[in-house]
């Protein structure tokens, strides 16, 4: 896209802008607050008689992920905002080694400076790649991001421990996937075959155009963005949570879960449905803790993060279906390979 | 990508930039289909490989001080997987125990039978596990260590030091590894007897004139504590519970008492409870009683007493101390290690009383090796189905001495298993260990001289010899007699 | 400004005010303790409250729909209504969820779900070895069930008495003459709570205690009655006393 319509179409979107009267946007969302606070205030306090026991059961079990995992998910948005916010442009990137398999190494160790969830890095690995960064090497930091992540690393210790081994494979498993991942395109003769032709236009475009609009603006820009791409989730993730602890039998659970090689396969597949964050899946996945076991939720843990259909629907936007495709395929043999072994060996 | 354009004749340039371009993609293509390959190879063998593996140990739980203290301790395992049902026969203990299993879930439980060695590597190994999912067997495997035990002894010393005094008698703490007669806990210029508790010492003490004192002392530390007794007097039959801190003794009088004159009345005092006062245990309608022996149940705070005319009694002390008779019974003679069978002996026979249920087994033993040639002495009874070990006097050469020595017999088979090192030395007791496992024998040296103390008098130089009833070893003695075990 | 795009722009705000108002509220009532571990209580109100500070920023200052270039090719497809229907059906769940509902429990169809006394005892060796030793009147009915399960002998239990609170459940062997009091234990949050419990003999208990009632037990343990029963040593108290939901259901 030509600078000139970019400039237009700012000058375009400005004015709308400024016509809103200040303060209007400030009052709908306190009479917003103060009608979900009355709601709250005035529901009824007694138990609800109507509900079953497995429907309350479900009801408590879905709250808890979302209470349990609200903070964190801001926690991860706060520190994302500063990252993406405060931080001068090109900080870290200028810092990089020239050898290409040690980049990579330290892109995929990026995560644990840009903290930000996976939903949060497309738009960051779509911006490295605008500022030079090799295809190869921007898919290193963005299937190694959700994992090696502050946020990620402590609310997985929090919910299954160091003594488990799950956050030690976790952490090692997504290093090694990205970094295999980053090592197969930087062979590939023509890396711009893999993104869309459409890239172009999302990338020009960048996040870069309202940085004169103030950093307090732009961080409540932000929270607006990262919270409508991963509240939804989390709620049906949490909803889902319940629902399967609730509604689908003990015994079911069970076979599935203490089988080596079918408990790996399921909850892959659960993460891939689920598109929980990767900053609170631990939560989701420590109801399955005490019947799957260890390289399932390991596997879940590992592949969630890098592919789902959300992740899918956002990376859409900047690679091929063919490359989409391929990185599924290698990513879900990684998970399921390491899930099998820690199966059989732990 | 920072690939250098090649630099070739303007005339070929197309065509190679294409072919090199050909390569790069089918080099590319190769590339990603062997990495696809390598991995599903990997998911496929790794599949294959868990399909065909049993179920393994996750996790396992046993409570180690209650293995060698309790009886019928349990082993839980926790697999990977729910297993099927296992059978005793698929379980195996080494070394060779008793035991039995069973599944609930994903926990097999192991429950021994009886009460597990002292310093035992333990393995259990469970061979054909197999999971509800699946046919894959394999063996579960875990290894334990038992705990030591401590042992101690008293060492009276009649010995007197440069001053004049007589040196101090003394408490020592050993450990069944441990080398030397171990460290002093306790000591006193003289020690009549003691009790070693969980975490104190009680011990009775003479003064000059044999009156005696009741002490305590907290291995933690701390001041000792003094048992009020009502006035000048005896104690005796000093007895405790470990584990429930409680030790009971009786008192009697001594003869210049003023006020009420108390004959081997018992009384019972929690160490847990240092202002507390001894609370005298009485007998039917609340009257005062006499007791010829008394002794706690194991691992309980229920006491076991025989009245001066020889009806037992069991009390609990905790609630309102009801009287359970127990029968009439010539002698007590302590309990079958790791069990609550109360063994009670009569002329004609012996019995044992179970006091979990009340039930009564007169004991059918079969005649030793030694019933014939020898003077039998003290029987102690090792297990429920009827082995026991008893003291024998033997004739000598020399008409004026009796060698002793001391017979186990199982299931009508005897061996001797101690004899003292010389045939001048003599037994004075033997006791077993609480998890049958030990005897405790107590020798006087031919050249041991009597120490006179009025109660419990002893020689100098005794040693006390364990010997491991199933080896029929003796490796470990300490010096010193009344080893906490015959307590 | 379409609704369908006010509602893509605004749907991440307006649930975290839900969870937002819904955090503090449950702490504000001493209810957190319902779905989290203690441990989160101060760390979840604080970012609450930083959250609501942003949520109020972005009221105030973000306009109310997004730049045309920035939406993705996914808007104004044939069934972009149904990712509005979707956003709809979660904003209205999670209101329901979280502001309509009382907040609750697990109950005993949790239990069910779940094994009761399974393998969750954090207990290691060691500790149970000084829980032996310990101040019994303290022991809750985590500490009593993981003794019961490391299969601490019935003289171990023999003058023993239990203080214990807990919801009543029914014994799957005999669900006639055994319930257990059982508790949750949560190392995290209620998502994985494990069900522990002691077995309690008493014959027709049905009558007087719901199931999934608080009720308080002072008793001591003796061999299990009950013919049908799995549980080898129970508590057989004289009375039970129905008692209030505590304020932290949960044990730790």
């Amino acid at each position: 896209m030509p600078q000139d319509m970019q400039m237009s179409q700012n000058a375009a979107a400005r004015p709308f802008t400024a016509r809103r009267r200040p303060g209007r946007g400030l009052i709908v969302g306190l009479v917003i607050i103060g009608l979900v606070i009355l709601l709250r205030a005035f529901a009824p306090e007694t138990p609800a008689g109507t509900l079953t026991d497995t429907a309350r059961d479900f009801v408590t079990l879905s709250i808890s992920v979302v209470i349990e995992s609200l903070p964190f998910v801001f926690l991860g948005i706060l520190l994302s905002i500063v990252v993406q916010t405060w931080l001068p442009e090109g900080f870290l990137l200028r810092r990089l080694p020239k050898n290409p398999a040690a980049r990579r190494v330290v892109l995929s160790l990026l995560g644990m400076l840009l903290p930000v969830c996976e939903c949060g890095n497309v738009p960051l690995a779509r911006g490295l790649i605008a500022k030079g960064l090799t295809v190869g090497e921007s898919m290193t930091f963005l299937f190694a991001a959700p994992i090696l992540n502050p946020v990620t690393i402590i609310t997985t210790q929090q919910a299954f421990g160091w003594d488990s081994g799950i956050l030690v494979w976790r952490i090692a498993g997504g290093f090694l996937i990205a970094n295999l991942i980053g090592y197969i395109y930087s062979r590939h003769p023509k890396p711009e075959a893999l993104l869309t032709p459409r890239f172009q236009d999302a990338c020009a475009l960048g996040d870069r155009h309202d940085a004169a609009d103030g950093k307090i603006k732009r961080s409540a820009d932000l929270f607006t963005k990262e919270t409508s791409a991963m509240l939804p989730a989390l709620f049906i993730g949490a909803g889902l949570a319940g629902l399967i602890q609730t509604a689908v039998s003990r015994e079911v659970l069970v076979t599935l879960g203490s089988n080596p090689v079918w408990s790996v396969l399921a909850l892959m597949a659960l993460a891939f449905v689920v598109s929980i964050c990767s900053n609170v899946d631990a939560f989701f996945i420590l109801s399955f803790g005490a019947t799957f076991m260890p390289g399932a939720i390991v596997a879940f843990l590992v592949f969630g993060p890098m592919i789902d259909i959300k992740m899918l629907a956002l990376l859409r936007t900047t690679f091929t279906a063919k490359t989409l495709v391929q990185l599924t395929l290698i990513v879900a043999l990684c998970s399921a390979v390491l899930g099998l072994a820690i199966n059989y060996v732990v | 990508m920072n690939r250098e354009p090649i630099a070739h004749p303007a005339a070929t340039a197309p065509a190679s930039a294409a072919r090199s371009d050909r390569t790069a993609r089918r080099r590319f293509r190769r590339l990603f289909s062997v990495t696809i390959a390598v991995l599903g190879l990997l998911v496929a063998g790794l599949a294959a490989a868990n399909f065909n593996q049993g179920p393994r140990l996750a996790s396992a739980e046993i409570n180690l001080d209650a293995s060698v203290a309790r009886g019928d301790p349990r082993l839980l395992l926790t697999a990977n997987q729910p297993l099927a049902e296992v059978t005793a026969g698929q379980v195996t203990v080494s070394p060779a125990t008793e035991a039995s299993a069973s599944v609930t879930d994903r926990v097999l439980t192991v429950q021994f039978a009886g009460i597990l060695r002292y310093n035992t590597l333990y393995t259990v190994t469970v061979t054909d596990v197999s999971s509800t999912t699946q046919n894959a067997t394999s063996t579960l495997e875990y290894e334990f260590t038992t705990p030591d035990s401590d042992i101690y002894a008293l060492q009276r010393d009649s010995r007197v030091d440069d001053a004049g005094a007589k040196r101090p008698d003394t408490v020592r703490r050993t450990t069944l590894q441990g080398r030397g007669d171990g460290d002093i806990v306790f000591s006193a210029p003289r020690i009549q007897q003691y009790v070693a508790l969980d975490d104190h010492l009680a011990a009775v003490t003479l003064a000059e004139d044999d009156t005696a004192t009741l002490e305590v002392v907290s291995f933690a530390g701390g001041e000792n504590v003094q048992v009020p007794v009502p006035s000048a007097g005896v104690i005796e039959n000093l007895a405790s519970s470990p584990s429930k801190h409680l030790i009971a003794y009786t008192f009697t009088s001594g003869s210049g008492a003023v006020g009420r004159q108390y004959d081997r009345t018992p009384f019972v005092y929690d160490l847990t409870e240092y202002s507390g006062l001894p609370a005298e245990v009485t007998g039917v309608d609340g009257l005062p009683m006499t007791v010829m022996d008394l002794g706690f149940v194991p691992d309980s705070t229920s006491l076991v007493v025989q009245s001066a005319g020889q009806t037992m009694f069991l009390i609990d002390m905790l609630g309102d101390a009801v009287l359970t008779p127990l029968g009439e019974h010539d002698e007590m003679r302590g309990f079958v290690p790791g069990t609550r069978a109360l063994v009670v002996a009569d002329p004609d026979q012996g019995s044992t009383i179970d006091l979990a249920d009340g039930a009564v087994t007169t004991l059918d033993l079969g005649p030793g090796l030694l019933n014939d040639s020898a003077y039998p002495g003290k029987l102690v009874l090792l297990n429920e189905q009827g082995s026991y070990a008893q003291l024998f006097l033997q004739e000598t050469a020399d008409i004026n001495q009796l060698a002793s020595l001391i017979a186990v017999t199982v299931a009508g088979d005897s061996s001797v298993v101690f004899t003292p090192a010389s045939d001048s030395s003599r037994v004075r007791d033997f006791c077993v260990s609480p998890n049958g496992q030990y005897l405790a024998v107590e020798t006087i040296p031919a050249a041991g001289l009597s120490d006179g103390y009025p109660t419990l008098p002893a020689f100098s130089g005794m040693t006390t010899t364990l010997v491991d009833l199933d080896s029929g070893t003796s490796s470990r003695s300490v010096s010193g007699f009344l080893p906490d075990w015959c307590g | 400004m379409s609704f369908r795009r006010l509602l893509r722009r605004w749907q991440g705000a307006l649930l975290s005010i839900v969870g937002i108002v819904a955090t503090v509220w449950l702490g504000a009532s001493g209810q957190l303790g319902l779905y989290i571990h203690p441990r989160y209580f101060v760390f979840t109100v604080v970012m609450a409250v930083f959250a609501a500070a942003l949520v109020v920023a972005a009221f105030a200052l973000v306009p109310a729909t997004e730049d045309a270039h920035e939406l993705l090719d996914d808007d104004g497809g044939r069934w972009a209504w149904l990712w509005s229907a979707g956003s709809i059906l979660i904003i209205g769940s999670a209101i329901v969820a979280l502001l309509v509902l009382p907040p609750a429990t697990l109950t005993t169809a949790t239990v069910a779900k779940r094994d009761l006394n399974g393998s969750t005892s954090d207990l290691t060796q060691s500790e149970a070895s000084s829980l032996v030793g310990g101040d019994y009147s303290t022991f809750t009915v985590r500490d009593w069930s993981s003794l019961l399960r490391q299969g601490a002998g019935e003289d171990f239990f023999a003058d023993k008495t239990a203080t214990v609170i807990g919801f009543v459940t029914p014994d799957t062997s005999d669900p006639e003459n055994v319930f257990f009091v059982a508790r949750f234990v949560v190392s995290c949050c209620a998502v994985d709570a494990q069900p522990v419990g002691i077995p309690v003999y008493y014959p027709g208990w049905q009558d007087e205690y719901p199931t999934d009632s608080w009720v308080a037990i002072e008793s001591g343990f003796d061999t299990n009655p009950s013919i049908s029963s799995e549980e080898a040593i129970v508590l057989v108290p004289g009375e039970i006393t129905p008692t209030d939901q505590p304020a932290q259901p949960y044990v730790y």
